[in-house]
């Protein structure tokens, strides 16, 4: 060893990665250190660029420039058995377990032990899985079918198939999302147990207490950049927010707010349970003031949009009641609820807002046909003028309302499904990441709409991520963490601060306050 | 709008081309071929377009919605018509009431199979077409010896100065589904449905009503179908609704409908129904067997949905790429 290099503990260095999509640029020169024998923390909000990330790990995907670097050697993966030949595993975040086969047989998946003509050698098999899961301190018998085990159970049988591989590098994307608590502390377990083995551990999720627990090293991404890489003893929980959102410029058409004493909206108690037990919406009750814009903020999996999807009807096994302008509403689905005076737009446009092959005009139109029909047949004088009067006033680039609705940007295909739920003429508009993908000057005619909206009177809740978005549009900022309502500030009194506070709530970061102090 | 986008969204046109080309090759090739002959085919393509256009409506609802139980249907309808009318007009309007029937049973059955009980459409429909099978096996006994009403003889046969009747009430059905289609809220909620359900669903749309409906619709035309083309052959037999099988399908495909669902057009089922029977005329006039003439059929098919299918692949990937 040459004199100057300390003894290194990095075993898989990424080094100015960039990769590149057709249109977008997943990464931008990202630099990657994993460490020996810890868990290597990886946070971001969607569309950072974590997946991509790990893809390229993972050999699934080639970066376009940088390279990969294991133990100091420079490699290259054609493909994910190069990947796992030199020692990479991964656990998805969805199980890729075959749940008709027993867990020895899902372990050695494709890699069968064999007598030669004689077929596999379960026995060999069997013995090797009992080893591993004995590793992992797991008494699971290797007979077991895998549909019979729970899930915390099937996660261990994941990691057992990637040290079966030999495994050094355990890439585990979010690993806890479908665990109950007693599940994840064993999780945890083995996961300190893998660590003292001198395996290194990729670790991505989104609960940051989860993070702060059990994180060696924490890198950042947002936009495909590399927004920190610490020590986990060094920061806190406001750090690793505020890296993962960062705070750029926009313009927020900020307006005189046109709250009126009227009650529009209501919601009590609205519930979700989760198949695997406890709550993804936990008994919210919230409401909504004629011309108010109620800004509901939130970490990932807080739970916002499936309130959002609660308050539509789209969940047949929610509960909790809904209110319109003080009449309780006692429809259920969708068609129900849209006709009493409620409209979502939906966060996936593409999947949840338009119908593609159907034109520009006919996606406007498609929840409030009714209002166009005469006898049977769609008016279509009336319906033109409806959809011309709404490509004017949202400021469309529509020329010709006749064409597929694929054919727009992304900034006006929102307005399409927004004019698509203004036309059922709502009195309460349910808005999920209104802004997402969408350029800046689409963005800010998003925010006069909704804006004007309120002024005339509408109720508008709307779902966002953004935390200058929530503060600057907002007349009330709702926060949400765990499927729990932690917060709801005034326009004058909500901070920064508490409103990062709220969202991190019950996140584990009782002590903040000292690690704050130790980084000043 | 230029030339490709207009053919784009008028993929019907393409099937009427087939239709004048082949017609056209035919005339010159064969001097027995003619503005009479045509007019023949035409009478014999008009059944099928009728039960095309039920198949069309289920296609259209996407998720790989199909009815393969309307062989089934057309056959039991065609000697349910004959048992109940008995030769007779004044039992015309019973044997009517019957088929109907008949059609709404299944349509409904098929609908809440695929429907309620999610059970994949080409299964349910497959598993009651072989139910209504044996129904037709019983009614063989008891139709024989029957005649033909004369007036519904007159409607599936006759012709008004050369022009078949039925041809008549094909065009009416293309006329009445293409306005269902493109002027009401029902054709748009189908085509939002076949597209993108939740979309739909969203949108307040009922989507579980939009796709029954359009089973029961393909039901009740191929029980109609089967009423009219055994007064046209003049009597029943077991295997008379199993060509429509392929070639309603056929028709749907040719006339330009995405077999993914979500898009279709009246007017293309109606030319893709002509183009496929000319096609299987041509091959009668060379004297190709019937074996072979089947071979060639489903030949046409694949191939149609290879164009259609490579075609829809490659608009995905360019409409992705500028994203």
């Amino acid at each position: 060893m040459s004199a100057g290099t300390e003894p290194s503990s990095v075993v898989l260095a990424i080094e100015g990665v960039t990769k590149v999509y057709p249109g977008t640029m997943a990464l931008k020169g990202v630099d990657f250190l994993v460490h020996r024998g810890a868990v290597n923390v990886l946070v971001g909000e969607n569309g950072a660029g974590k997946s991509t990330l790990m893809k390229i790990i993972a050999g699934v995907e080639r970066p376009t420039e940088g390279r990969i670097v294991i133990e100091g050697e420079p490699v290259q993966f054609a493909g994910t058995d190069d990947a796992v030949r030199n020692g990479i595993g991964m656990v998805f975040q969805e199980l890729n377990l075959f749940p008709n086969l027993s867990v020895a047989e899902n372990v050695f998946a494709s890699r069968e032990i064999t007598r030669g003509l004689r077929g596999i050698d379960h026995a060999e098999q069997e013995r090797q899985t009992a080893i591993l899961l004995r590793r992992l301190e797991h008494d699971i018998d290797p007979k077991t079918l895998v549909a019979d085990l729970a899930i915390g159970q099937q996660q261990i049988v994941e990691i057992a198939k990637a040290l079966a591989q030999d495994a050094r590098i355990l890439i585990m994307d979010e690993p806890t999302s479908a665990l109950s608590a007693v599940e994840v502390e064993i999780l945890f377990r083995v996961i300190a147990e893998l660590k003292a083995q001198g395996v290194a551990i990729i670790y991505i999720s989104h609960r940051l207490e989860e993070l702060v627990r059990i994180g060696d090293y924490i890198t950042v991404l947002r936009d495909g950049r590399i927004t920190g890489h610490e020590k986990m003893g060094t920061i806190d929980v406001r750090w690793i927010v505020r890296q993962m959102i960062g705070s750029d410029a926009k313009d927020f058409a900020r307006a005189e707010s046109a709250v009126e004493e009227r009650e529009v909206f209501r919601a009590e108690a609205i519930s979700l349970p989760r198949r695997s037990g406890g709550y993804l919406v936990d008994h919210v009750s919230l409401d909504v003031r004629a011309g108010e814009i109620l800004g509901i903020y939130g970490l990932m999996g807080a739970g916002r949009s499936e309130l959002l999807d609660c308050l539509m009807g789209r969940h047949t096994h929610a509960r909790g009641e809904i209110f319109i302008e003080g009449v309780r509403v006692a429809e259920r689905d969708v068609t129900g609820r849209i006709e009493r005076g409620l409209a979502l737009i939906p966060e996936d446009r593409q999947r949840e807002g338009l119908v593609q092959v159907l034109s520009i005009a006919a996606n406007m139109t498609l929840a409030s046909l009714k209002s166009f029909t005469r006898h049977i047949h769609i008016d279509a004088r009336r319906e033109r003028e409806a959809v011309r009067h709404f490509i004017r006033d949202l400021a469309m680039k529509a020329p010709d309302p006749d064409r597929e609705v694929s054919s727009m940007s992304g900034g006006n295909q929102q307005k399409v499904v927004i004019a698509k739920a203004l036309m059922t003429g709502p009195k309460v508009l349910l808005m999920d990441e209104p802004s997402r993908g969408i350029d800046v000057g689409a963005k800010a005619d998003v925010f006069r709409t909704m804006r004007r909206l309120a002024a005339e009177g509408l109720g508008i809740i709307f779902v966002t991520s953004d935390l200058d978005e929530v503060m600057a549009l907002s007349d009330r900022i709702a926060v949400m963490s765990n499927g729990r309502l932690t917060g709801l500030f005034a326009r004058a009194d909500a901070t920064e601060d508490k409103v990062v506070a709220a969202s991190a709530a019950g996140h584990g970061i009782d002590r903040p306050q000292s690690s704050l102090e130790s980084t000043q | 709008m230029n030339l490709t986008e207009w053919l784009e969204r008028n993929r019907w046109v393409w099937s009427l081309l087939g239709v004048v080309v082949l017609w056209a090759i035919l005339s010159v090739a064969t001097s027995r071929f003619s503005l009479h002959s045509l007019s023949g085919v035409a009478a014999s393509a008009s059944f099928l377009v009728l039960v095309a256009l039920g198949q069309m409506l289920v296609v259209t609802t996407g998720r790989g919605n199909i009815d393969l139980s309307i062989a089934s249907v057309l056959t039991l309808s065609a000697y349910a018509s004959i048992v109940v009318t008995q030769g007779l007009d004044a039992r015309l309007p019973l044997a009517f009431g019957a088929v109907v029937l008949i059609g709404l049973v299944t349509g409904a059955v098929n609908a809440l199979l695929v429907v309620a009980v999610r059970i994949p459409a080409i299964i349910a429909t497959l598993a009651t077409g072989y139910i209504l099978a044996t129904g037709t096996l019983i009614a063989n006994r008891w139709a024989a010896g029957f005649g033909m009403s004369p007036l519904l003889k007159t409607l599936a046969a006759g012709r008004i100065g050369g022009f078949p009747v039925m041809l008549l009430v094909a065009l009416l059905a293309v006329v009445l589904v293409g306005l269902l289609l493109r002027r009401t809220v029902y054709g748009r909620a189908i085509s939002a449905v076949g597209q993108n359900e939740r979309a739909a669903a969203l949108a307040g749309i009922r989507t579980g009503r939009v796709v029954a409906s359009a089973f029961i619709a393909s039901a009740v035309m191929a029980a109609l179908t089967g009423m009219l083309l055994g007064a046209y052959v003049g009597g029943a037999f077991l295997e008379m609704g199993a060509p429509y099988l392929l070639q309603s399908l056929g028709a749907v495909v040719l006339g330009g409908s995405l077999i993914f669902g979500g898009s279709s057009t009246a007017l293309g089922t109606l030319f893709g129904s002509l183009l496929l029977v000319l096609i299987v005329t041509t091959m009668q006039i060379v004297g190709l067997p019937p074996g072979t003439q089947d071979i060639v059929q489903g030949l046409v098919v694949i191939a149609v949905l290879a164009l259609a299918g490579g075609q829809a692949v490659r608009r995905r990937r360019s409409r992705a790429s500028p994203a």
